[in-house]
């Protein structure tokens, strides 16, 4: 059973290896010329405005936790859409194919949840915790 | 993949709970904002979540012959028996006195929370999914439910510094302890295969019991315990719980003390009665029951110890109710043993418990006013002599978390050692418990004799709600009913099944 693990093992030394290997080399092989320009925070090419310890707006925080959970929601619906199939029938599946007929089950079950994210998400239009005024 | 509706009928009182705490949600939210004096207290929404609550235990209560024989529904995942049932209604009974105080303790402090009762109604369909887990993955996620609402009600008073304090505290420790929960049900999975705890319990009894022995597996249920240990509070997992009792706003503090260890503790019986089994887990000589041994003599002395030193009312009662968590404990070892009988007695006192520090939390909400909540037992000075129903009820209350006949935390305390001593060798955990009671005493009476004995210096103002002296006296006479007439409950929790392996 170990031994099935094996190929993580090796890719797992790979990749410490080989990230060691590079920094190794970058750090030895390379010259060091600092420059006021090359100490600078690097912001994506930008010249840098100002300190990073600002204070963020709490809205940023409303936007992330209602994006979280509507981002979790549309990641349940994956697993749910693969297994449809099988929950709308009412007996086993053959193949792909549903010889016993189907029921609202699956569907249903969805709809329970969104239900409850769609009161959540009513919860918060109504405590405007959408948009941005 | 069919449907049967029967089950939903057997998991009637968890959707009743769900469901009305979902709809307390949006009549909170679309009831337009409430006038300035209204503020959080707004009863129509107290009167819902109670209507919710008198449902759901009407449920509940009406399953109880149907669950004689117990039933495993949604796949396993749900036991409906009559141990769960139990203590669905005893949870339904915090949260109700919960409801009750809530509404003149917001008002009085002006805090705009009516999101309160929804998240109440959450956090015991949480608790109620909790008590009904027969899966370990289920156990976690009714934990998690139970465990959110209740961080942010701890944290709903946002002008307490305190109260900000202690959610932030119970957030990060019950964050680690779900972690430790959640990491000790992967191990478990993964050196048995199975999450499901009958399961578990059969793999115990056949020729999968060797699995019991893997160092994995003991570790993985080691963490399981650890982490509910830290939910119930049980010493060393306890230091969370003075801080996030003693900020949270005093009804959620209730709520905290009766309906989550409630449901904390009935997860420890079903997950040792149904997946370890007796002790077939063997943590050294006595299995788990050991490890528990341990934790109660932790939980009592120290608890009571903590609680001796406290002057203030609110932390000397968040101190107590470790110090019960450890009688409960006594009760969990005498199961290992007992078996069966030692259910009735555990859930009688968690009825008892419930009630009474319910109610005790309830009065030390009663007696505050706006920008003070007179929390320090000087402030109780006197209080016989302006409010003696208040006083009366207070010591009523205090006796029975004492111990006293004929109160309900007497017999409770009764039943439990009771239980115990018809066990071999459980005479010195017996008799550490009544010294811990004992000692108990002191701490208890502390209060009585200030609010009897001595003079009050400064007047009192305490709150003015119907539906806060509701829930005071029915938490009153409910403790002096138990204890007077303990008989038919003991019966009845005796009489609680459990669905097994």
């Amino acid at each position: 059973m170990a031994a099935d693990y094996t190929p993580v093992l090796v890719a797992l030394l790979f990749g410490v290896g080989f990230a060691s290997l590079f920094l190794l080399a970058a750090a030895t092989l390379g010259p060091r010329r600092d420059t006021a320009e090359k100490l600078a925070p690097f912001e994506c090419g930008s010249e840098p405005v100002g300190s990073p310890n600002v204070r963020f707006s709490v809205k940023f925080y409303q936007v992330a936790i209602l994006f979280l959970v509507f981002d979790i929601e549309a990641a349940f619906l994956y697993p749910w859409a693969v297994l449809f199939r099988k929950l709308s029938c009412t007996g086993e599946l053959v193949g792909a194919v549903c010889a016993s007929g189907v029921s609202f089950f699956g569907f249903a079950e969805m709809l329970v949840f969104l239900a409850v994210l769609i009161v959540a998400l009513a919860y918060a239009w109504r405590k405007k915790a959408i948009g941005w005024g | 993949m069919s449907f049967d509706s029967a089950q939903l009928a057997l998991s009637l009182p968890l959707l009743v709970v769900a469901a009305g705490g979902l709809l307390v949600l949006l009549l909170e939210a679309f009831s337009g904002t409430p006038a300035r004096d209204e503020h959080g207290g707004r009863s129509y929404l107290a009167v819902a979540a109670l209507i919710t609550l008198a449902i759901a235990t009407y449920a509940a209560v009406g399953q109880w012959a149907e669950a004689e024989t117990p039933k495993a529904i949604y796949g396993g995942m749900f036991a409906v028996d009559r141990f769960a049932l139990f203590v669905d209604v005893v949870l339904f009974a915090g949260a109700a006195l919960a409801v009750l105080l809530a509404g003149g303790f917001l008002r009085t402090h002006r805090f705009e929370f009516g999101e309160f009762y929804a998240l109440v109604l959450l956090g015991t369909a949480g608790a109620v999914m909790l008590v009904h887990a027969n899966d370990l993955v289920a156990l976690f996620i009714g934990l998690e439910t139970m465990s959110l609402a209740v961080y942010v009600l701890t944290g709903s008073w946002r002008r307490s510094a305190r109260s900000s304090e202690a959610a932030m505290k119970y957030f990060l420790v019950g964050a680690f302890a779900s972690a430790l929960l959640v990491y000790g049900i992967a191990l478990v999975y993964g050196t048995t295969g199975t999450t499901n705890l009958s399961s578990l319990g059969g793999l115990a009894k056949g020729t999968g019991g060797a699995v019991m022995q893997e160092p994995l597996f003991l570790i993985g249920s080691f963490l399981i315990i650890a982490g509910l240990a830290f939910k119930i509070a049980a010493v060393p997992f306890h230091m969370w719980a003075p801080d996030a009792y003693e900020g949270a706003p005093t009804p959620v503090t209730a709520f905290m003390a009766a309906a989550v260890k409630a449901a904390g503790f009935a997860t420890i019986v079903r997950l040792f009665t149904v997946a370890y089994g007796r002790p077939s887990l063997t943590f050294g000589a006595g299995g788990w029951a050991s490890i528990c041994a341990v934790l109660a003599i932790l939980t009592m002395s120290l608890g009571n110890l903590a609680a001796l030193r406290q002057d203030n009312v609110k932390r000397m009662l968040a101190w107590s109710s470790i110090a019960h968590a450890g009688y409960i404990l006594v009760g969990v070892v005498a199961m290992a043993r007992a078996g069966d009988d030692a259910r009735g007695p555990i859930l009688y006192y968690l009825l008892a418990y419930t009630l009474t520090t319910a109610g005790s939390f309830g009065v030390v909400a009663w007696i505050g006013s706006r920008g003070d909540e007179r929390q320090n037992v000087d402030d109780w000075a006197g209080l016989a002599a302006r409010h003696p129903a208040a006083a009366l009820a207070m010591t009523v209350l205090l006796l029975s978390l004492g111990g006293f006949p004929p109160t309900a935390g007497f017999f409770a305390k009764f039943y439990i050692f009771r239980v115990a001593l018809s066990q071999p060798g459980l005479i010195s955990l017996v008799l550490i418990a009544i010294a811990n009671s004992l000692v108990s005493v002191f701490y208890y009476l502390r209060v009585v004799t200030a609010m009897y004995f001595r003079e009050a210096h400064r007047p009192f103002a305490p709150v003015r709600a119907s539906g806060m002296t509701a829930g005071l006296i029915i938490a009153t006479v409910g403790t002096l009913a138990l204890g007077l007439a303990p008989g038919w409950v003991i019966e009845l929790a005796s009489k609680a099944t459990l669905l097994g392996k």
